[in-house]
């Protein structure tokens, strides 16, 4: 009777191929876009083409960017069956844009559906374009990458990383600092340089100087009243700084007309560090590496040294600075200094009853504390003149 | 009936398998809602708890030694009594299997084989439980051994995988919630978590070899076991925070999309939960093998009848459930499942305890 059983068992395991799906049947979504025209959500749609490339490379497009609309996003995302013959399949998106459209109103639908999705994974990036249209940036194309969103998400976590003027928001982080409070959120800013029309055309990737390409424009905040502010270079720098996302920035500093030495990063760590009265603690230590120096004076000597270390501090206490007074006067505490009060000074503010942004921020005080130390000078010993 | 030998260590980790069946989807969402960042606190007081109900444990489970639960109650209750009590136990073991069933088939149908239909999963589970009723505890406790290895492998990859998104800024502010929810969170805990060892009062101690350090074996594996969850709570709340693992039905499974090792191993989640899955299913088989001796000594039938009987009275009604059940599924996922399975294990050291009372008012020799 056992072996009886053990048969019956070992038949229902071997059901095989019943109900497969091939992969060409399969339309793999490797990013997405979502915006609103009216009362109607606009859902556009990447889709890896499964192709062979031709004898000199590539001769049709690797991607196809389908659309749909409805009143849901679900509804959006079914509606694109009409057109397509695919079962799309999304646990592999890299990226997700969500124009300001959403941005300002909608939020709280588009985080319910991205949530609740169970295909989707938690590790895509979450960006935004404030000039371009969603679909224009997922019909580009890249020279550096046969998967352009592959190309994109590697931009942004590669910028954050080496540069220091981008942010890698990825969706589990998006959706902590969308339910938590006294923070918002910092999207990476995409633009489409040059010519947006031209961006998804095959032929330019057979030039070594296409016409127009994507780029991350620095970064950019949304306040509660859905107004947009713009991070430049040195704030966005700043604020990543203070959320310690940096590895190996780049900072360049002025030591006389036309003149400049550059420091690479090689260890940076901020940190609030509790409030007195009513001003808030910033304390910093940044290690640094000298990769270039055009300025007088000879680097061997120890005076001239710390002439740069100061100088180095100067100009990221500066960021910083900027940093945290661009959230005071856009009243948009898109740091988490907020949430930082929330978490470990939880009597100076009550988060329930009134709004930080335009109550708690606007009044707080903060006073910046940087350590910097050099520890490399590269190859070189001393000066090159 | 109790013809096998166990060994202690064979024997703590049958105990490992089953106190591990309710961390998906039932105590962990129940514990992070409750107790929110205080939930460490929770757990310290649970281990107390717990430890307490490891003692009550070994007062019954030393009590006649030679005899399991069942020939425990014929021993000092009457016939009808006897009768009684066993359909009281057989209730409130069955209702702990459908539980657990029904969290693991809805779980799946969720999140792995969404176009699949629930009852085809069900029975697809069921079957190899059907399987393992033709064998005793001996056989049951070599899959333990196998689930426990496989499955504390698995946690700590899944620990170290995750060990990269760990924000200690997710554990603020500490001490957020009353003490009446934190003691809520620490009694559910404790029963839900160490009370399925009273389900291995079906083995009796005589079939343990070297006996005499069976409880020194139980609380190393509890020890253990309240590691392991205390680690799972620790990386589910270091990597999502409270608000984000409090939106989920299954942190546990949820906190594992996160997962992304050297930018190539990503998407695992659904071989990494594996682990207490293999928990679940493993409590559900041992449930039914509690029942199968249930049946046993209640018709006084054959083994090979108490077999069949099993899968009539047993693997029908569960399937049954499961494709009943299905419409309903959303209003019994708004009951906390953690309430019910805490006030079945309640009601089953009470049924303990009061074996234990009359045995020792009848002065039974042991």
């Amino acid at each position: 009777m056992k072996k009886l059983l053990l048969c019956f068992v070992i038949l229902f395991m071997c059901s095989g191929c019943y109900n497969y799906t091939e992969l060409n049947e399969l339309g793999i979504v490797s990013a997405l876009s979502i915006s609103k025209k009216d009362k109607d959500y606009l859902v556009d749609m990447q889709i890896i083409n499964i192709l062979e490339s031709g004898e000199n490379g590539l001769t049709e497009s690797p991607i196809t960017v389908i659309s749909g609309s409805g009143p849901t996003l679900m509804d959006a995302i079914r509606s694109m069956n009409l057109k397509s013959s695919k079962i799309f399949f999304s646990p592999d998106v890299e990226y997700v844009i969500l124009d300001k459209s959403v941005i300002k109103d909608d939020l709280d639908d588009v985080v319910d559906f991205l949530a609740r999705d169970t295909k989707l994974s938690l590790n895509f990036l979450v960006v935004t374009s404030l000039e371009n249209s969603g679909k224009d940036i997922l019909s580009s194309l890249s020279q550096f990458n046969i998967s352009s969103a592959n190309n994109l998400a590697s931009i942004v976590s590669l910028s954050e990383e080496r540069y220091g003027a981008s942010y890698s928001l990825n969706f589990l982080e998006y959706l902590r600092v969308y339910l938590e409070k006294g923070v918002n959120h910092v999207y990476p800013n995409v633009v489409i340089k040059n010519d947006s029309k031209k961006s998804d055309n095959i032929d330019d990737l057979k030039e070594s100087d296409a016409d127009s390409y994507i780029e991350i424009d620095n970064l950019v905040t949304f306040n509660n009243k859905g107004e947009a502010t713009i991070l430049d270079k040195s704030e966005a720098f700043g604020y990543n700084f203070l959320k310690n996302h940096i590895k190996n920035a780049t900072i360049s500093v002025s030591c006389g007309k036309d003149k400049y030495f550059a420091i690479e990063t090689l260890k940076s760590n901020f940190a609030f560090d509790g409030i007195k009265g009513n001003k808030l603690k910033i304390r910093g230590e940044i290690t640094g590496e000298i990769v270039y120096y055009g300025c007088d004076g000879d680097v061997d000597d120890k005076s001239v040294l710390e002439e740069i270390t100061d100088s180095f501090k100067s100009e990221v206490k500066s960021y910083v600075n900027d940093t945290v007074s661009l959230a005071k006067d856009t009243r948009n505490d898109f740091i988490g200094i907020g949430n930082y009060i929330y978490k470990n000074e939880h009597d100076y503010f009550d988060f329930d009853k009134e709004d930080w942004d335009s109550l708690g921020l606007v009044n707080l005080d903060y006073d910046i504390s940087i350590k910097a130390h050099l520890s490399k000078q590269g190859n070189l010993k001393g000066d090159i003149k | 009936m109790n013809k096998f030998k166990l060994s202690n260590l064979s024997f703590s980790l049958i105990v490992i398998s089953l106190i591990n069946s309710t961390i998906l989807g039932i105590i962990i969402p129940f514990m992070i809602n409750n107790a929110k960042t205080s939930v460490f606190m929770s757990l310290v007081y649970g281990y107390f708890i717990g430890i307490f109900i490891l003692f009550l444990f070994l007062k019954i489970f030393n009590f006649l030694p030679s005899k399991n639960i069942f020939e425990k109650i014929s021993s000092v209750c009457s016939s009808f009594v006897s009768k009684i009590l066993y359909f009281i136990i057989g209730i409130l073991v069955f209702g702990m299997a459908i539980l657990i069933f029904w969290r693991l088939t809805t779980f799946i149908s969720n999140e792995f084989l969404i176009d699949t239909p629930t009852i085809l999963i069900a029975i697809l589970l069921i079957l190899p439980i059907i399987y393992l009723l033709m064998f005793d505890f001996d056989v049951s406790s070599r899959i333990a051994s196998f689930n426990v290895f496989t499955g504390f492998l698995m946690i700590v990859f899944n620990v170290l995988a995750l060990r990269s998104n760990f924000n200690m800024e997710n554990f603020k502010p500490i001490l957020n919630n009353d003490f009446v929810h934190l003691s809520k969170s620490s009694i559910i805990f404790a029963l839900c978590y160490f009370a399925p060892l009273f389900l291995t009062l079906v083995i009796p101690k005589d079939c343990i070899i070297d006996n005499k350090k069976t409880s020194k074996y139980l609380f190393v594996s509890y020890s253990v076991s309240f590691f392991v969850i205390s680690s799972i709570i620790f990386t589910v709340l270091a990597v999502m925070g409270i608000s984000v693992s409090s939106l989920y039905t299954y942190p546990s499974y949820v906190v594992l999309k996160a997962i992304n090792v050297l930018n190539f191993i990503e998407n695992i989640e659904n071989v990494s939960i594996i682990v207490l899955l293999l928990f679940m299913s493993y409590t559900v088989s041992f449930c039914f093998l509690y029942l199968k001796k249930l049946i046993f000594y209640s018709f006084r039938t054959s083994e090979k009848n108490s077999v069949i009987y099993s899968i009539c009275f047993l693997v029908i009604p569960t399937l049954s459930f499961i494709m009943f059940s299905l419409p309903f599924e959303g209003f019994l996922n708004m009951v906390d499942m953690a309430y019910v399975i805490a006030g079945i294990y309640f009601l089953l050291i009470l049924v303990s305890l009061f074996i234990l009372f009359i045995g020792k008012r009848k002065k039974v020799n042991y």
